[in-house]
């Protein structure tokens, strides 16, 4: 891997900490990207990226913190980075700056992680993508001529070196890869816009045949979404029981249970209390569990945290019990709860805070469904659920599908995720605009009452906590029943 | 560190255009970059989230022009000079066909724009407590104002920028950004984002107003409300539901590409879209301002445009590509979701008599979910985590609300209004939607 290289920075890191006395945590970073953009079947561009660098974190015996970094990488700026942080961690003990020592808890690893890509970025011709890509672009415009159709495939490769004070010398890849289509209806005035996207690690997603069918059926389903999304009415805003789908499930996972989750913040989490995570406190229905971890494979699969330590799979609701958070070195103690390598950063030039890997929320028992996903439709779901006895004739429930992004603010316990359409599901479902789903943390996994279908766990996005993004995924099952809850609110006409 | 990294780039390519000869045009635009950035949270400067930093990049952009109608695009990082036959291999390889692209442009002349403030460059160089000391200060004016809990972030770079293209084009420049913000109890911040070291009055005023609004979001309200109310969206607030749901929909790539709100044609008929008292401009050209700039990387000289002018359209927001097809000049863009005004040719009242008008209102300060909508659409579904509730001209206390409407058909409503707020560049805006109390 192309991080082994750099032993003697590593080795000028060592030598800079022992004379100054200072820990450190020292991360390298090498990263390329590859964009294809196809606009209504034309390429608008190709673009290149690359980074390679340097960042260092120091810490004073005191537990004062300075970091620098640099997109250069050789002794010389490793020497300069490291006596500007550490000059910095001086300067910002003149000021009460926040002490922490946790790191020097933390116990030397060696690791050496690189995931096998069955098809290398490089396994293709560029013109031979581009080509695929542009058919698919063109065969979703082709449905109607309403449609106008974006396509964005970005490949990542990227790869990791953490060394630290104590000995750790790890090195890990993180590749990553997405076809995302952004599909626009437009009549008059009216305009609709969906999306349909695939993830994954390497070029798969565009060689192999079953994510290529599932991205087709995606992108189907999704133009024929907007089409129809087209004069459809709003729906009056309120309280309603819902059924959501597994994309949209990963957004409640994410905004409302993830990160209320990650100790970095527990101070002022609704899931903290006195600054303690509130472990053992009831919030759901037994047969419910939130789970985070690394899954090969994943868009955002990360097997090493960015301080050099091992990334955990963690049960953050174990059957309806909280039960530990996402918990990073310096917050994990103080939070009360143990480290689970959960940090992460974006590159080089950012400090580690805890983070999110693959998310998901898994209920016992699920209903079985025996049709993929996408072929499932909201007339299919009514019967379903009716048969399941989940809901009867004349009942009012929404069916919120298509996941477009969430927020949340875990010091209020406020969060918020939108879909791309609403259905009221009956023997002839009708169609309304999207709408804000909102709610608050500590009751809505309270009303998750039932789920339909196997895991699906491909959820793809990009988080952008404190302004750093990082690629996030998850799911659930393929629909989650949620019963009527004054604190989750539709918001609509 | 090699100082003459742009000149070597250039020589480079230069020697590549004359050896090569599919090599047609290049143009690059390279930043080298050095600063400090410094946090503060739960009160405390530093701490392993926000430790104080000092980051040095190198970055940027370069566009090659090749025979055949082929493009390359990519970004600069540090090794591009030491590794520049390789990178030029990869530029030719992944160059992409496009018919419609364009050449390189030189502009005929370029506005001056001060950009670059002495004050930053010394902060960096040799006065770094100098941003502790705003931190410590603020901390302390809001911790002795009644706020629980302070964060707060200072960044201040220095960053000297080049370009140059294959027509013999080369501008070089300074400018040193300089942001802070400090927020008040996880619920209400403000900021500051010049390209200069901030007087003393500014930081004053950014830490009174969130000691203001900060205290004001802790005294709750027990109103429930369900059906139209009025919204009074702050300066910040407007900019952000104008970016959303207005902006967006003027960018020329959107609008060709039929992914606009808005077509080519609107905007040749010069089609009413808002309200006849209403226009927004783009101005890049205002001293020291976050959004001001000489020229895009393309080498599209800054300006001042109208877009939108008595509420009809003007002008789409065009690169050099959608420029060309569209037959119509390039024009300034605006940078980082500012640098655009709106104004009304009808007075508008200050913000503090407004208010006394309102019979039953809320003052949004934060909306939940905003990156969430459909931009083309209008139609907003969001929700109101910070906001404070008014009646009969009154501040009420804090609530939270579901809110829903049209922003576009808000903008078109003759009810609507704007107010002036000391210190902003845009209004505030007031109008009618539908909002459930949460």
């Amino acid at each position: 891997m192309k991080t082994e290289q750099y032993n003697s920075v590593i080795m000028a890191c060592h030598d800079r900490g022992t004379a100054r006395g200072m820990y450190f945590i020292g991360r390298i970073q090498h990263r390329t990207d590859l964009g294809i953009h196809i606009n209504n079947g034309k390429t608008e561009e190709i673009s290149t990226g690359s980074l390679a660098g340097m960042g260092i974190q120091v810490f004073t015996e005191e537990g004062n913190m300075g970091f620098a970094a640099s997109d250069q990488i050789s002794v010389e700026v490793a020497t300069t980075l490291f006596d500007k942080a550490a000059f910095l961690a001086e300067a910002g003990s003149g000021y009460q700056s926040e002490t922490n020592r946790e790191v020097y808890k933390l116990k030397p690893l060696q690791r050496r992680v690189e995931v096998p890509l069955k098809y290398p970025h490089d396994s293709m011709e560029l013109g031979e993508i581009e080509e695929r890509l542009r058919v698919l672009n063109q065969e979703i415009g082709a449905m109607d001529s309403r449609l106008s159709v974006r396509t964005v495939l970005r490949l990542t490769n990227e790869e990791w070196r953490i060394f630290r004070s104590d000995g750790t010398d790890v090195i890990f890849n993180t590749p990553r890869a997405f076809i995302f289509h952004s599909i626009t209806a437009k009549s008059g005035e009216e305009t609709a816009t969906t999306y349909a996207n695939i993830s994954g690690s390497d070029l798969g997603i565009l060689l192999e045949d079953e994510p290529q069918n599932r991205l087709k059926r995606r992108s189907q389903k999704a133009a024929r979404l907007a089409l129809n999304l087209l004069g459809a009415p709003k729906f009056p805003g309120g309280n309603y029981k819902l059924v959501i789908d597994y994309a949209l499930a990963k957004g409640l996972a994410h905004e409302a249970f993830g990160h209320a989750a990650e100790t970095d913040g527990i101070d002022s989490s609704i899931l903290g209390e006195n600054g303690k995570f509130r472990k053992g406190m009831i919030v759901s229905d037994q047969r419910l569990s939130i789970i985070d971890g690394p899954l090969e494979g994943d868009y955002a699969y990360q097997p090493i945290s960015a301080i050099g330590t091992e990334r955990q799979t963690v049960r953050i609701v174990d059957h309806g019990r909280l039960n530990t958070g996402l918990a990073d070195i310096f917050s994990a103690h103080r939070a009360g709860v143990e480290p689970t390598g959960a940090e992460r950063v974006e590159s080089i030039f950012h400090l580690p805070i805890a983070r999110m890997s693959n998310i998901r929320i898994e209920f016992d028992n699920p209903i079985p469904v025996d049709q993929a996903f996408e072929t499932i439709t909201a007339k299919d779901l009514y019967r379903m659920l009716t048969e399941a006895g989940l809901m009867v004739s004349g009942e009012k429930v929404l069916y919120l599908t298509g996941f477009q992004g969430g927020q949340v603010n875990p010091a209020f316990g406020d969060f918020v995720f939108n879909c791309s359409a609403i259905y009221e599901l009956s023997e002839e479902p009708v169609l309304y605009k999207p709408a804000i789903f909102s709610g608050k943390i500590l009751s809505v996994l309270q009303s998750v009452s039932a789920a339909l279908g196997e895991l699906q766990l491909d959820a793809m996005g990009t988080c952008g906590k404190m302004g750093q993004g990082v690629p996030s995924c998850g799911g659930s099952h393929y629909f989650l029943v949620i019963d009527q809850n004054p604190d989750v609110t539709i918001g609509g006409e | 560190m090699n100082l003459e990294i742009h000149e070597q780039l250039g020589e480079l390519l230069r020697q590549s255009q004359k050896s090569n000869p599919r090599l047609k045009g290049w143009r690059f635009d390279l930043h080298r970059t050095d600063g400090v950035d410094i946090g503060v949270k739960n009160n405390q400067i530093g701490g392993p989230y926000s430790a104080p930093g000092y980051k040095q990049s190198i970055s940027g952009e370069i566009y090659l022009v090749w025979d055949d109608s082929r493009y390359t695009a990519a970004k600069l990082e540090a090794r591009v000079v030491e590794e520049f036959s390789e990178y030029l291999k990869l530029w030719e390889r992944t160059a992409y066909h496009d018919p419609e692209g364009v050449g390189i442009y030189t502009p005929e002349s370029l506005p001056k724009v001060e950009l670059a403030d002495n004050e930053a460059q010394t902060v960096i160089d040799r006065q770094v407590e100098r941003p502790f000391e705003l931190l410590s200060d603020g901390i302390d004016k809001l911790r002795k104002s009644g706020i629980r809990k302070v964060d707060a972030r200072i960044k201040c770079f220095h960053d000297q920028r080049y370009l140059m293209n294959s027509d013999g084009f080369q501008l070089s420049y300074e400018q040193t950004p300089v942001d802070f913000y400090f927020i008040a109890n996880d619920s209400y911040g403000k900021g500051y984002s010049e390209k200069k070291w901030p007087e003393a009055a500014d930081i004053d005023r950014i830490i009174q107003e969130t000691i203001t609004v900060g205290k004001q979001l802790e005294q709750p309200c027990s109103t429930t409300f369900s059906g139209p109310i009025t919204l009074i969206l702050t300066p910040e607030m407007f900019e952000t539901f104008m970016n959303q749901f207005v902006i967006t929909n003027l960018y020329g790539s959107l609008v060709l590409n039929r992914q606009s709100r808005f077509t080519l044609d609107d905007f040749e008929n010069h089609r009413p879209v808002i309200r006849d008292d209403l226009s927004l401009t783009i101005n890049n050209l205002l001293p020291y301002r976050g959004s001001s700039y000489i020229c895009t990387a393309e080498g599209v000289p800054g300006g001042k445009i109208a877009l939108i002018d008595g509420g009809k359209l003007q002008s789409p927001i065009l690169n050099l590509k959608y420029a060309k097809k569209a037959g119509l000049n390039p024009t300034p863009v605006p940078l980082g979701g500012s640098g655009f005004f709106i104004t009304s040719r009808e007075g508008f009242p200050q913000w503090e008599e407004m208010l006394k008008t309102i019979d039953r209102g809320l003052i949004i300060y934060s909306v939940l979910g905003m990156h969430t909508q459909d931009t083309t659409s209008g139609h907003f579904s969001l929700t109101a985590d910070q906001c404070l509730y008014v009646e009969k001209g009154k501040i009420q206390g804090k609530t939270k609300a579901v809110i829903n409407g049209d922003f576009i058909r808000a903008l078109n409503h003759q009810e609507s209004r704007l107010c002036k707020v000391a210190g902003e560049d845009n209004p505030g805006f007031v109008f009618i939607a539908n909002a459930i109390s949460t």
